[in-house]
């Protein structure tokens, strides 16, 4: 691989990074706490490849000999003479692999994949995850709470604060086997890689529902089901239901 | 690729002019590239790859970064004095250093790889490989917030996985034959400013490591989306069949060290041993990780460190699980 692909594919592949973090679609991969760090990679493997091209002589080729002060570290003593031969046969330059970084380039500017929806959630693992304390829910009205939540106090807290209580729940569709349909949010820890599903099954519905789209359900939940069972799915009493578009925010 | 470049580049085209005319294909072919990728699974299978590559890249770039400044601005001179001549009491001094190394497992496979450069003993510098990722403070933190109420779990991964860095360690220094790493071949840099060390370091790591991060990804996303996932269920009651079944999962899943705790977490239908042992393979065997050192220390160097790595973590975890959990 020459020098000057080198720096090109450093700098699309930051540019890629910058572009994504920027314009909020990192979301649909990572989760918030990640954005500092994709941009600020980003943010280097740009500039590395820009000084690289730099003193690699590709844009000096096109434009005039400038000598930058913040660069005269650079240009003192390499002034494109630095030859990065790795000596092991895969040319001058670099190794051959390299080239695979314009995968995820191309992945993140021309196919944009969608964040992950009910496939994930029908081959993924679904988990009612314990807490160890149980607050009761904000008081009046109808309170609006993310779907693992209601599922850890329908399950591991014998629904105590959901008696009678209406809820609101924002997810999306997910056919389940034998009809019906469940409602479903994923959660990330870092990536989407470590999604893990939250699951309630809608009773009462009248409309058919198309996997994967958006929905903000309110209703109570149904008592009885599995208690204290990770692979508990309570069952939630649909009284209004209203087709959405995806969030922002995708994964809770 | 790079086949069809060079036959470009007889014809007066370099590879860079080879990347734009891609990239404008690509562009105008969008449309259809997407229609044609429209498959649950196809869509499935890019984002977990998008997903996994974006999340070790600021690692991946993290260690890079450090490992370029040990290039850079620490003399070879800093660590003959600061480690022991004989690698083997080296070993657990490299390996208690990793739990100040607050990042992950990509981070540290290029770190080891300048460590090594820079005259590190190499027993020294993979008991720090393999012991960073797993017991630093912000990935104890993440397993003691993910298991609650079970504070042991915190304990057996520490013990365990310093465990793990130390018996490579010494086995390698024992038994491992410097012919196998493949010569950490540094870009020349003699005459340089420290700058320009810093940067070509950088380029060049990054160039070695990238391109197989890419290819672990894709192993990765390919694994986590045509592996069934019913048949761990299938043997979680099994004792010996789970903690196998976790190793395998571990290695598979390929998810940063400070996450896999969560995972872990809610696999609930599984012992704490075996889940132990999901939480010390991870951050040191996995098919990310694999390709990884496969571009950094070469094929036959990976191909004897990764199993010798995952039979002890398995036999390790395995043991401090049965003794404290």
């Amino acid at each position: 691989m020459r020098r000057e692909a080198q720096a090109v594919i450093l700098a699309l592949l930051g540019g890629a990074m910058i572009r994504i973090s920027v314009d909020g679609s990192y979301l649909r991969y990572l989760k918030p706490g990640m954005f500092i760090f994709v941009l600020a990679s980003g943010v280097f493997l740009l500039v590395l490849g820009i000084i690289g091209a730099w003193t690699d002589g590709l844009i000096k080729r096109g434009g005039a000999e400038t000598s930058d002060a913040s660069h005269d570290h650079d240009h003192d003593h390499d002034g494109g003479e630095i030859v990065i031969d790795d000596g092991h046969g895969h040319g001058p330059g670099g190794p051959r692999v390299a080239w695979l970084m314009l995968l995820p380039v191309i992945s993140i500017i021309i196919i944009a994949p969608p964040a992950l929806g009910a496939y994930a959630v029908e081959r993924g693992t679904t988990a009612a995850e314990p807490a160890e304390a149980i607050a009761p829910l904000p008081e009046g009205g109808i309170a609006e709470i993310p779907v693992a939540d209601f599922v850890t106090r329908a399950v591991w807290d014998e629904g105590r604060t959901l008696k009678d209580r209406p809820v609101e729940l924002t997810g999306f569709v997910v056919p389940r086997d034998g009809g019906g349909y469940d409602l479903a949010r994923l959660s990330l820890n870092c990536c989407a890689a470590d999604a893990v599903a939250a699951k309630v099954n809608l009773k009462a519905l009248k409309s058919e529902l198309v996997p994967d789209q958006w929905v903000r359900v309110v209703g109570k939940w149904v008592p009885g089901g599995k208690l204290n069972d990770p692979r508990a799915i309570p069952v939630f009493q649909v009284s209004e239901l209203e087709a959405i578009d995806t969030p922002k925010e995708v994964y809770e | 690729m790079s086949q069809s470049a060079s036959t470009k580049e007889k014809s007066g085209l370099g590879p860079v002019e080879f990347i734009i005319a891609g990239l404008v294909v690509l562009l105008v072919a969008q449309r259809w590239i997407v229609q044609w990728l429209d498959d649950p699974a196809i869509s499935n299978f890019a984002t977990i790859f998008v997903s996994i590559v974006l999340q070790a890249l600021p690692f991946l770039v993290f260690g890079v970064i450090l490992s370029a400044c040990v290039a850079a601005f620490v003399p070879p001179s800093f660590f003959a004095k600061a480690l022991p001549k004989r690698s083997g009491a080296a070993v657990p001094i490299a390996a208690g250093a990793g739990a100040f190394l607050p990042g992950c497992e990509c981070a540290s496979v290029p770190l080891a790889g300048g460590l090594m450069a820079r005259g590190v003993a190499p027993a020294a510098a993979l008991a720090f490989l393999l012991s960073a990722p797993a017991i630093n403070p912000i990935v104890l933190a993440s397993t003691a917030v993910a298991f609650p109420n079970e504070p042991q779990m915190v304990i057996g991964r520490f013990i365990a996985s310093l465990g793990v860095a130390l018996v490579i360690g010494w086995l390698w220094s024992w038994r491992g034959k410097g012919e196998w790493i493949k010569p950490l071949v540094r870009p020349h840099t003699d005459g340089l400013s420290k700058w320009s060390v810093f940067r070509v370091s950088a380029q060049h790591d990054l160039l070695h490591a990238g391109g197989f991060l890419v290819i672990g990804g894709l192993a990765a996303a390919v694994l986590n989306t045509i592996v069934p996932r019913e048949w761990l269920d299938a043997v979680a009651d099994e004792p010996i069949l789970s903690i196998l079944a976790l190793a395998v999962l571990a290695v598979i899943l390929a998810i940063c060290s400070e996450a896999d705790a969560f995972v872990a977490a809610s696999l609930t239908q599984f012992s704490l041993t075996s889940r132990l042992v999901f939480l010390v393979v991870g951050p040191m065997v996995d098919v990310k990780l694999i390709s990884l050192q496969v571009g950094i220390f070469g094929r036959r160097f990976a191909s004897r460190f990764a199993p010798a790595t995952f039979v002890t973590a398995v036999v390790l975890a395995s043991l401090v699980g049965w003794w404290l959990l």
